[in-house]
C-alpha cells in the first residue's frame, strides 16, 4: 500500500513515514501543497494523509485539485484546525476521514487501514486464500493458524496480490506500489522480495501460491 | 451619568405631563366657573322673587358642579400623566430589554435608538460604539486563541507519535535515542511558547515597576547563551556577546530573562544558521540599550512594522526565508517591553543585517 504524507512538520512526517513504513507501507513525504500536487500527478497513491495549513498550496486546495480527476485515493485529514467548519469543508470537498491532532499513532493506523479497506470494498480485516489467511489490522499473515515470518516487505507484496488476485502486477507496477516515490533501489528488489516470500510460503506447505506469468509479471490466481 | 441623563429625561417629561394636566384643569375650572355663574345670576334672580326652593335646587347644583369638576380634572389629569411618562419611557423599555440581551457570547448585538429621547440618544450611540470595539476585541482574542491552540497541537502530535512510534521495539538503540531527541526538542519548544505567553500574560505593569531589583547584566546574557547552546545545538563560537561586567540595571529578573531568552531565540531562529549573532551594550545619549544582531537574508524594510505582531512570519514554512519559531518571539519581546517600560526599535541595514534594540534601561 503506498501512502502520500502531506505534512509540513519535519518532525511529524519523519515520524509518521517511519511508523507506516515499518507496517510495510510505502511512503512518500511532501512538505508543502505543491509537491503534493506534482507526486499526486507522478504516482498513484492508496491514501492520501493531509495536513490544511501547508505553504504555497493549501490543503483544501490540494484535496479539490485531487478530486477535479476520478481518482480512488482516499483522503485523510490530519489537522490541527478544530473548528467544526474546518471539517465540515473537508469532508463536502471530498475528503474521506478527518483527524485531530494530536492523536493516537494507533488511532491513525486504524482509520487508514478502515479508508483502505473501503477502498478495496471489503467489509472484513482478513483476506483467505486457501489455507493463507491475512490480518490486515494486525499486518500478519498466517497459515492454518501458524503465523509467517514475513519482512514488512514481504507482507506488503502478498497484501497487494492477494487483493487483487487473479490480476497480474509487473515487476515495475509492484515497485511502484511497494516502494517509495524517492527509493535509490532497482525494480530488481521485487525479484528478491518475491523469491523469499516464495520460500517462506512454501516452508509453510504453500507452494506455487504466487504465479509468475511471462511477460505479465506476478499473480496470485 | 447614565441615571443623571434618565432622571433629567423624566423631569421634563413629567413637567410636559404637569402643564397638559394644568392646562387641563384651568379649561375645566373655566368650564365650571362659566357654570357657577350662570346659577348665581338665577339665584339672585331667584333671591329677588323669593322663590326659596329654586334657591336651594341651584344651589345644590353648584355644590354638585364643584365636586364633580374637581374630582374630574384631578382624574384626566391622573390619566394623562400616567400615559405620557409610559409614553416617554417606552424606548427606554425598549433599550433596557436589548441590554438585556448583551452577553459575552453576543456583545456585538446593538443597543436600537430609534425613538430614544434626544437627550439619551448619544448615550446609546456611546454604548453602540464601546460595544462594536468589544465585539472587535473579543474577535482578536478568539483569532489569537485559534492561532495558539493551533500551533501547539502541532508540537504535541510531534512528541505523540514521536514517543509511539519510538516505542516499537523493532527499534534499535540508535533510533529510539534519536526520537527522544526530537522529542526534547519539541517539548524544549512548546516550553518556551508557553512560558513566554505567561510571562506576558501574567505581568502587572504596576506591580513590576514597583519590584524592580539590581542586575548585572552580562553573567545573565552568558547564562542565556549557554542554554542556547543545550537546547537550540547552537555553536557558542557564533554568538559574540560584548557586554561589560560592570553593567547593572534595575529590572524584574525574571521578566529580564524572558526579554533575553526571546531576543536571542528569535536571533537563532530567523538569522542565518552559518551567520553571527552579536549582542552588544550601547551607551547612547538618551541612556543604556541593549542590541541583538542578526543576519536576515529575507527581510525587507516594509517588513519592520510586522515584527511584533503574533504569528506573523516573513515566509510561511518551507519556503525560502521560513523559520521553525511560531512567530511569537518578538511579540514576547514587545510586550515585556511595555511592562517594563523600554522601547524596541528595529533596524536593517545595506549587509541585510537586523538590529533589535531594547533601551530605557535604569542603571543603579
Amino acid at each position: 500500500m503506498k501512502l502520500l504524507l502531506v505534512e509540513d512538520s519535519a518532525r511529524l512526517s519523519a515520524a509518521l513515514a517511519a511508523g507506516f513504513r515499518g507496517e510495510g507501507f510505502a511512503v512518500d513525504h511532501a512538505g508543502d501543497g505543491r509537491t503534493a500536487l506534482k507526486y499526486l500527478e507522478l504516482h498513484e497513491y492508496d491514501l492520501l494523509i493531509l495536513d490544511l495549513v501547508l505553504p504555497q498550496v493549501s490543503g483544501l486546495e490540494v484535496l479539490r485539485a485531487l478530486r477535479a480527476a476520478p481518482k480512488p485515493t482516499r483522503v485523510l485529514v490530519l489537522s490541527a484546525r478544530d473548528q467544526i467548519e474546518d471539517r465540515v469543508t473537508a469532508l463536502n470537498l471530498g475528503a474521506d476521514d478527518y483527524l485531530l491532532k494530536p492523536f493516537h499513532f494507533a488511532e491513525l493506523k486504524a482509520r487508514v487501514l478502515a479508508l483502505l479497506r473501503r477502498r478495496y470494498g471489503e467489509l472484513s480485516s482478513r483476506l483467505t486464500c486457501g489455507d493463507l489467511t491475512l490480518d490486515t489490522n494486525a499486518r500478519v499473515a498466517s497459515s492454518g493458524g501458524t503465523a509467517l515470518p514475513l519482512t514488512p516487505k514481504e507482507y506488503a507484496l502478498l497484501e497487494t496480490l492477494l487483493r487483487h488476485r487473479g490480476r497480474s502486477f509487473t515487476r515495475a507496477a509492484l515497485f511502484e506500489r511497494l516502494y517509495d516515490g524517492l527509493s535509490d533501489a532497482s525494480d530488481r528488489v521485487i525479484e528478491v522480495v518475491v523469491s523469499t516470500l516464495r520460500t517462506k510460503l512454501d516452508r509453510a506447505g504453500l507452494p506455487a501460491l504466487i504465479e509468475t506469468r511471462r511477460g505479465f509479471g506476478y499473480r496470485v490466481p | 451619568m447614565f441615571h443623571e441623563w434618565v432622571r433629567r429625561s423624566l423631569r421634563r417629561r413629567l413637567l410636559f405631563s404637569l402643564l397638559l394636566g394644568v392646562g387641563l384643569s384651568l379649561a375645566a375650572f373655566q368650564l365650571i366657573v362659566d357654570q357657577i355663574v350662570d346659577r348665581y345670576i338665577v339665584i339672585s334672580f331667584a333671591t329677588a322673587t323669593d322663590a326659596a326652593g329654586q334657591r336651594d335646587r341651584l344651589q345644590h347644583e353648584i355644590d354638585f358642579i364643584l365636586l364633580a369638576g374637581v374630582v374630574t380634572v384631578l382624574a384626566v389629569s391622573a390619566l394623562v400623566t400616567v400615559v405620557s411618562v409610559r409614553r416617554g419611557l417606552k424606548p427606554l423599555e425598549t433599550a433596557t430589554a436589548a441590554a438585556r440581551a448583551l452577553s459575552p457570547e453576543h456583545p456585538a448585538h446593538a443597543l436600537p435608538l430609534e425613538g430614544l429621547p434626544a437627550e439619551i440618544r448619544p448615550l446609546g450611540e456611546r454604548i453602540n460604539e464601546l460595544l462594536e470595539g468589544l465585539a472587535e476585541s473579543l474577535g482578536r482574542e478568539r483569532r489569537f486563541s485559534a492561532d495558539l491552540a493551533h500551533e501547539l497541537r502541532t508540537p504535541l502530535a510531534e512528541i505523540r507519535a514521536l514517543a509511539e512510534v519510538g516505542a516499537d521495539p523493532r527499534h534499535g538503540a540508535p533510533e529510539l535515542r534519536h526520537f527522544l531527541a526530537e522529542i526534547a526538542s519539541a517539548a524544549e519548544g512548546m516550553q518556551g511558547v508557553i512560558e513566554s505567553l505567561l510571562a506576558v500574560a501574567r505581568a502587572d505593569r504596576t506591580a513590576v515597576q514597583n519590584a524592580l531589583e539590581p542586575l548585572q547584566v552580562a553573567p545573565l546574557v552568558q547564562a542565556r547563551i549557554e542554554r542556547l547552546r543545550v537546547t537550540s545545538s547552537v555553536d557558542p563560537g557564533r554568538i559574540a556577546a560584548r557586554v561589560p561586567q560592570e553593567i547593572w540595571i534595575q529590572s524584574d529578573p525574571r521578566l529580564f530573562d524572558a526579554l533575553l531568552l526571546n531576543l536571542l531565540g528569535n536571533a537563532v531562529q530567523h538569522g542565518d544558521p552559518r551567520a553571527p549573532i552579536e549582542i552588544d551594550w550601547l551607551d547612547p545619549p538618551a541612556g543604556t540599550a541593549l542590541r541583538v544582531r542578526n543576519s536576515a537574508p529575507h527581510l525587507s524594510p516594509q517588513d519592520l512594522p510586522h515584527l511584533t505582531e503574533r504569528f506573523w512570519r516573513r515566509a510561511a514554512r518551507g519556503q525560502p526565508g521560513a523559520a521553525a519559531g511560531l512567530g511569537l518571539g518578538l511579540w514576547v519581546v514587545a510586550g515585556l517591553c511595555r511592562v517594563l517600560d523600554l522601547s524596541l526599535s528595529f533596524d536593517l541595514d545595506a549587509e541585510q543585517r537586523l538590529s533589535v534594540c531594547v533601551s530605557g534601561f535604569r542603571g543603579v
